[in-house]
């Protein structure tokens, strides 16, 4: 079953930094499948958070049609259950960690009962206990990036659309979060569609990538090919990303990948 | 949605000390001749003042501070967006204007000793009035701008610069007769807090104990359009 199914979309956009150059996200078929943690691969600018953001509605496609659950993402019934953690975002900094996550998390329209009871038990399972009773404003990056992730689960989501989760978090809070995720996809069949810089993380954490570059898809592949045909995720990358060839597999002692274009 | 806009509101605010502050001048005012006039001149002001950061940050806020992803990748339609902080808007306008009216009616009671009941009336319309003037000025803004202090410097140029035109003498007599002047002077009137209007209806009630609906008029024909535009805007903006 599809979760995620876009189709002929295009977008053409202009960039804060850049805005004397027009780009364009070209994507004819994409289809995520349920239960799969999808890693979205792929330099920076080259489309990755617009792709998220045109899937949430967050800004709007010049054409093409995306569905979330087989609802058009138009309809806020398409957002049920889905959680979003973006990779810029701020809450009040007068608000205390779990009134935070309270005054969001109602916003999915859960009961009081409901979100205080799920939020009580994300707390326990992520090891948040200790940061309770903070101010925003008192909190360090990764603890940002905590209640920022509790904000994207709370909700009892089937869906989680994740930018760069993994920025500011130390490695054993890295290292917890990707079990408590991954737990949840086995047990729950939670989908989980992921960007990332960090080509270690997305070895150890999905099990399907696609790259993208300069707005188009170049490849989707699931992560056991990828290490069949190229023996890490780092070769695949840069199979694709590398033109320069001086980051290839010759002058890179941490790679062990043995694919003919490297040798 | 609306709770969190309430609480954002009314957390920013120094309710208390501001209570502190009236309550005292309430106390003094016995005292001194005229002074409920000027209560009912500074209390409007500070309504009005108050109202105006309320409206002012919480739209631009919100977009600014990256809050908007958050809240419309939740089941939630921008439209429900719009409308869950005008209410949110709404009631702590209220708020303020209740905390207000209370204290000025005290003020009444500790000199005269009778209850003005038709200042609640002008209490119930002025958050409506306010909400709806200076959104129609803040969509008008937003277009070129999104810090929320500058929008709120902005809407104070605008009403001082009607309060300097409208008052002024020599302008009244030396350029008023020239269509343009007299357009520039009627669009800065229209699109400023009417805190004039709102402080004349206040002592209309309290000195003849009458009331006016004038105001209605200006109110429906701002809400519409504002509303509206409001709408549109919010369901072509990309966040």
């Amino acid at each position: 079953m599809s979760i995620i199914e876009i189709n002929d979309l295009v977008k053409k956009y202009k960039k804060k930094k850049d805005t004397s150059n027009e780009y364009k996200l070209s994507i004819k078929n994409l289809v995520i499948e349920r239960g799969k943690i999808f890693g979205l691969l792929g330099p920076n600018g080259s489309g990755k958070s617009t792709l998220i953001k045109l899937v949430l509605d967050l800004i709007f496609p010049d054409a093409g049609l995306i569905t979330i659950f087989g609802i058009s993402n138009k309809l806020k019934e398409s957002r049920n259950f889905v959680g979003y953690l973006p990779e810029n975002f701020s809450f009040p900094h007068d608000y205390s960690f779990e009134q935070a996550a309270y005054y969001f998390g109602i916003m999915n329209k859960y009961s009081k009962k409901e979100v205080i009871s799920e939020l009580s038990k994300l707390y326990v399972e992520l090891e948040l206990t200790s940061i309770l009773g903070k101010r925003v404003k008192e909190l360090s990056k990764g603890m940002i990036q905590n209640l920022g992730l509790v904000n994207a689960l709370v909700g009892q989501k089937k869906l989680l659309i994740l930018d760069e989760p993994f920025n500011g978090f130390d490695p054993i809070q890295k290292r917890r979060v990707m079990k408590y995720l991954s737990k949840q996809n086995e047990d729950n069949n939670l989908t989980i569609l992921f960007t990332s810089h960090i080509l270690s993380d997305v070895e150890v954490f999905c099990n399907q990538v696609a790259l993208i570059k300069n707005g188009e898809i170049l490849n989707v592949t699931s992560k056991k090919n990828v290490f069949n045909d190229y023996g890490t995720i780092e070769n695949y990358y840069f199979k694709y990303f590398d033109i320069t060839g001086e980051t290839s597999i010759n002058n890179n002692p941490s790679t062990t990948g043995n694919h003919p274009e490297f040798i | 949605m609306m709770r969190f806009i309430i609480k954002e509101n009314i957390t920013k605010t120094p309710l208390i000390l501001l209570a502190l502050l009236f309550i005292f001048y309430a106390l003094m005012i016995q005292f001194f001749e005229g002074s409920i006039e000027i209560l009912i001149s500074v209390l409007p002001t500070a309504i009005i003042l108050m109202g105006t950061a309320t409206i002012v940050q919480t739209f631009p806020g919100i977009i600014k501070h990256d809050r908007i992803s958050l809240i419309l990748s939740k089941p939630i339609s921008r439209n429900e967006f719009v409308v869950q902080n005008l209410l949110g808007i709404l009631f702590t306008l209220y708020i303020y204007c209740l905390f207000g009216a209370v204290i000025l009616e005290l003020s009444i009671l500790f000199k005269t000793g009778q209850i003005q009941t038709d200042l609640f009336i002008v209490f119930v319309l002025c958050p409506i009035l306010l909400l709806f003037i200076h959104m129609l000025n803040m969509v008008v803004l937003l277009k070129f701008n999104d810090s929320a202090f500058i929008l709120f410097v902005l809407l104070y140029v605008f009403y001082f610069s009607d309060v300097l035109i409208n008052r002024n003498k020599y302008l009244q007599s030396a350029g008023i007769d020239y269509p343009t002047t007299r357009y520039i002077v009627s669009v800065l009137h229209s699109i400023t807090p009417q805190i004039q209007s709102f402080q004349n209806m206040l002592i209309s009630i309290i000195k003849n104990h009458s009331f006016d609906l004038y105001l209605l008029p200006s109110i429906i024909i701002s809400i519409i359009p504002t509303t509206l535009l409001l709408f549109i805007i919010a369901n072509k903006k990309e966040f």
